[in-house]
């Protein structure tokens, strides 16, 4: 009212202005129609709905009411212009606004049709305005009460529900001043949005001194609506007619499971309570008063277990988009990706996604930009996250697909958005043999090399030929062992056996030895009978010869008398015997050879001989 | 008669085609070193690659289309191609120059689990001798083995016994020496178990199908050793012993 008075003195002052002559120009401004609502009301709320409109319409305002809404009063008029004058320009303000006040009839969301106006021939329109009606406790309480004060009336006797008695009479107690925090669900998920509003209710004129907010530990908060000034609106309350006031109305987030207690809202005021009826109108009582709200119980449900593995806390209803600003780019050159989340929940509580880009990207940290309105669902709006992604490599790369899991609170169970994959053809850059950014990523070989290349190719006695099976692992490679190996093998036997003979052939002419000698003894005594003595010397020396290198298997060339001394000591023969030996050989070969031989008898020799042989056959093996 | 006279004849052609052969290679050869001095890299390339298709090969041959594949700034088939040629002559110092020098331009550095001292000894050792002198060296070595036993087994004078005996002790090390050398070189040469990765990016799975888990994106030229195939899929182990699967066309066998 004292705006309309002020709003009719500018309007007054302008007038004047005008009159003393003084030019005004009136620029051709933008033409701003709006519409002003709250975003979010209790069922049975009274709310002002205002349109404004800065310059002068041809006609009113052509508004399209709701239905669900029902219009308590309006429309309420109103009109100011201003003019001022900086630095010699003038510019001059005009406004003309219409206010409706509605009431909700029903939960749920009702949306404000555009309203039309039309300014110098030209039709303006406001956006739609859509608004949240939520059903409060407190709303809830009234419908019971009213439900039950009907259900009294009718039957009066069955008692219904003691509890609901005890609330009524506990309301009642509340006295002529009360303050209520109305939540709209006493039972919610971690990270589910429960809408609170503050009021405080009277039937008497009371002046506030002071108020404390209630600490909403536990809860993430953010707060819908707080009036700058505070406004008394009429509301009725079982039957009986409140002003209330709004203090706040918000959005909680129970950020734990468990019961969490709401402290109680205290509002320290001032009630006016009417004495008497005097000469100068009422008088009052100012009596001081602090009221409280009761505590509130939230009973937070921890989210159900079988939370998928890239579930990060969301709750609410969500959609996800992705896209990037090119599909073809090339080495080096910067690209941008985007996550749109959209919908409705903790939306201002989610962190960055994790997403697993190709490694050979460089990645920046992303670019966040939320576009949030809260309403009584939780915070409604989108939240873009922004990545500046440089490819270093070419190739054909995927930026694989987005899952964003999040808790739905209506059915009670996880659900994931998922938007595609994004293919990425990375072009080789032209100029990367130039870049030095290209580079970058090996600098350290880049440093142990600098100023070298690869070394000119081979340009003399260059052979080329067509490859050739190698001898290795072949059957003639493993031919050149066996064969030789064989031939060695059979030379070896051959050349053993040929041994073998030989030694039978000595075995056989030892055995013979005492044999031939015998012979040859049996020849000397025939020419010892003959006469003919020469020859008899003679067979006994090669009788004795002839044995001892068949006993031996010595070849007879090599034999003289030092050679068989040296022999037979080798063979450890007995020194007599040696000595008995080369005596009857040299007393034979004296006898063949001198010509007066001086020796024993003819027969004593024979008989010495074969005594020898007798002697060697028996001792020396 | 005739027939011989028939075979001959067969045979002094074969030998005149191949020849023939040799000689439009060589000027294949000098015609490509032509077309790399002008810089033409793409065209030297596809002399060389015709050459290769004509079933020729050498060191040299594998260095030069490395050299052409690096200067077009395909760095991992110039990896390929050097690692092919170092496999033919690893004593050669451009080739393991250029391969290190190319190795060092690929865009991932991976730890290399060293190998053992006795190893890396044995590598170099039985790479110095080209796979032909170690099989004539076997092959010699055992037949002066031999000698040397029959010479020790069958002489009668004792110093020629002592004589074949510590020749033939040595000659039969040598020759399981250069078997082994021998073996190790071929096995090399035959069972060629690397492979370079060619695309430009690929990501390593942990199984052989695209929806498995990707361990780690590797980029051209990276050398992986297999393991087993399947599916058209290859087990790979990277040199720092992370092992995966990459299918079988990123890679080509060295």
């Amino acid at each position: 009212m004292k705006g309309y008075v002020y709003s009719l003195f500018r309007t007054f002052l302008y007038t004047c202005l005008v009159c003393m002559g003084s030019i005004v120009t009136v620029s051709a401004q933008k033409v701003n129609f709006t519409v002003e609502a709250p975003t979010v009301v209790e069922l049975g709320e009274v709310f002002r709905v205002v349109y404004r409109v800065n310059a002068s319409p041809e006609k009113g305002f052509e508004i399209f009411p709701a239905k669900d809404l029902e219009l308590v009063s309006g429309p309420q008029r109103g009109q100011s212009s201003s003019m001022s004058i900086v630095n010699g320009r003038t510019t001059t303000e005009y406004e003309l606004s219409e206010t409706y006040y509605y009431r909700a009839k029903q939960a749920g969301s009702v949306t404000i049709q555009p309203a039309k106006v039309q300014v110098d021939g030209r039709p303006y329109k406001t956006r739609a305005h859509e608004i949240q009606v939520v059903e409060s406790t407190a709303a809830k309480q009234q419908a019971k009460q009213q439900a039950q004060q009907q259900a009294q009336q009718n039957a009066a006797s069955n008692q219904t529900t003691k509890e609901q008695q005890a609330s009524s009479q506990n309301l009642v107690a509340h006295d002529d001043v009360f303050v209520r925090v109305a939540v709209n669900k006493t039972t919610a998920y971690v990270g589910e949005a429960i809408y609170v509003s503050l009021k405080l209710y009277t039937k008497q004129r009371i002046s506030l001194n002071n108020h404390s907010y209630p600490e909403f530990s536990g809860f993430y908060k953010q707060d819908i609506e707080a009036p700058q000034s505070l406004q008394y609106e009429r509301e009725v309350i079982q039957g009986q007619e409140y002003s209330s006031v709004l203090f706040k109305k918000m959005v909680v987030f129970p950020q734990r499971s468990g019961d969490i207690v709401i402290a109680p809202f205290e509002v320290d005021c001032n009630v006016m309570i009417p004495v008497s009826r005097g000469f100068w109108g009422l008088q009052y009582d100012q009596q001081r008063k602090v009221v409280a709200s009761k505590p509130i119980t939230i009973k937070v449900k921890p989210l159900p277990a079988n939370k998928p593995s890239n579930f990060e806390g969301a709750v609410g209803d969500f959609s996800v988009q992705c896209a990037t600003d090119a599909k073809e780019v090339s080495q080096n050159d910067a690209f941008t990706y985007r996550v749109t989340v959209r919908g409705t929940g903790n939306i201002s509580l989610l962190q960055a996604p994790s997403i697993s880009f190709p490694s050979d990207f460089e990645v920046y940290d992303p670019k966040v930009t939320r576009n949030v309105t809260p309403t009584a669902y939780g915070d409604k709006g989108s939240v873009t996250y922004e990545y500046i992604i440089i490819p270093r490599h070419e190739g054909n790369f995927t930026i694989p697909s987005f899952r964003f899991s999040y808790f739905n609170v209506k059915d009670k169970t996880y659900a994931t958005a998922v938007a595609p994959e994004i293919p990425i053809v990375v072009n080789r850059s032209h100029n990367q043999a130039a870049g030095s950014v290209a580079n970058f990523s090996n600098q350290k070989e880049e440093v142990r090399y600098l100023g070298n290349d690869i070394r000119y190719i081979k340009t003399s006695n260059v052979t080329v030929e067509r490859p050739q099976k190698s001898l290795f692992g072949t059957r003639a490679y493993y031919a050149w062992f066996i064969v030789p190996s064989m031939c060695a093998l059979l030379f070896i036997l051959l050349r053993r056996n040929q041994i073998k003979q030989n030694q039978d052939i000595a075995r056989v002419r030892t055995r013979r030895a005492n044999k031939e000698s015998r012979k040859r003894l049996k020849q000397a005594r025939i020419c010892l009978q003959n006469g003919e003595d020469a020859q008899y010397y003679d067979e006994i020396a090669q009788a004795l010869w002839g044995y001892i290198a068949d006993k031996y298997t010595i070849p007879l060339a090599e034999l003289n008398k030092d050679t068989i001394i040296d022999f037979l000591q080798q063979k450890n023969v007995q020194e007599t015997h040696i000595s008995e030996l080369i005596t009857i050989i040299e007393q034979c070969e004296l006898a063949r050879y001198s010509p007066n031989p001086h020796i024993e008898e003819k027969e004593k020799l024979y008989t010495r001989a074969s005594e020898c042989i007798r002697v060697f056959e028996q001792n020396v093996k | 008669m005739k027939q011989m006279k028939r075979i001959i004849t067969c045979v002094v052609f074969a030998y005149m085609l191949l020849a023939v052969n040799v000689l439009q290679a060589n000027e294949s050869l000098f015609y490509a070193e032509k077309l790399y001095e002008q810089q033409q890299y793409d065209s030297a390339l596809l002399v060389y690659t015709q050459l290769i298709d004509e079933g020729f090969e050498s060191a040299d041959l594998f260095y030069n289309i490395g050299n052409a594949y690096f200067k077009k700034g395909d760095i991992a088939h110039a990896i390929l191609f050097y690692e092919r040629a170092y496999l033919l002559n690893p004593k050669d110092a451009d080739i393991a120059h250029n391969l290190a020098y190319a190795h060092s331009q690929q865009v991932d550095k991976i730890d290399i689990i060293g190998q053992g001292f006795f190893k890396k000894i044995y590598t170099s050792f039985y790479r110095y001798f080209s796979l032909q002198t170690w099989v004539f060296l076997s092959v010699f070595c055992f037949i002066l083995f031999l000698t040397g036993l029959l010479v020790f087994l069958l002489s009668p004078v004792v110093t020629l016994k002592k004589v074949g005996f510590f020749v033939g002790v040595f000659c039969i090390g040598i020759s399981a020496i250069s078997y082994s050398s021998a073996s190790s070189r071929y096995s090399e040469l035959e069972n060629r178990e690397y492979a370079i990765l060619i695309e430009p990016a690929v990501s390593i799975r942990t199984e052989p199908s695209h929806s498995s888990k990707a361990l780690v994106v590797l980029h051209g030229g990276v050398k992986v050793f297999i393991l087993q195939e399947r599916n058209g899929w290859y087990s790979i182990r990277l040199q720092d012993g992370t092992q995966g699967w990459i299918e079988q066309k990123h890679v080509e066998i060295i």
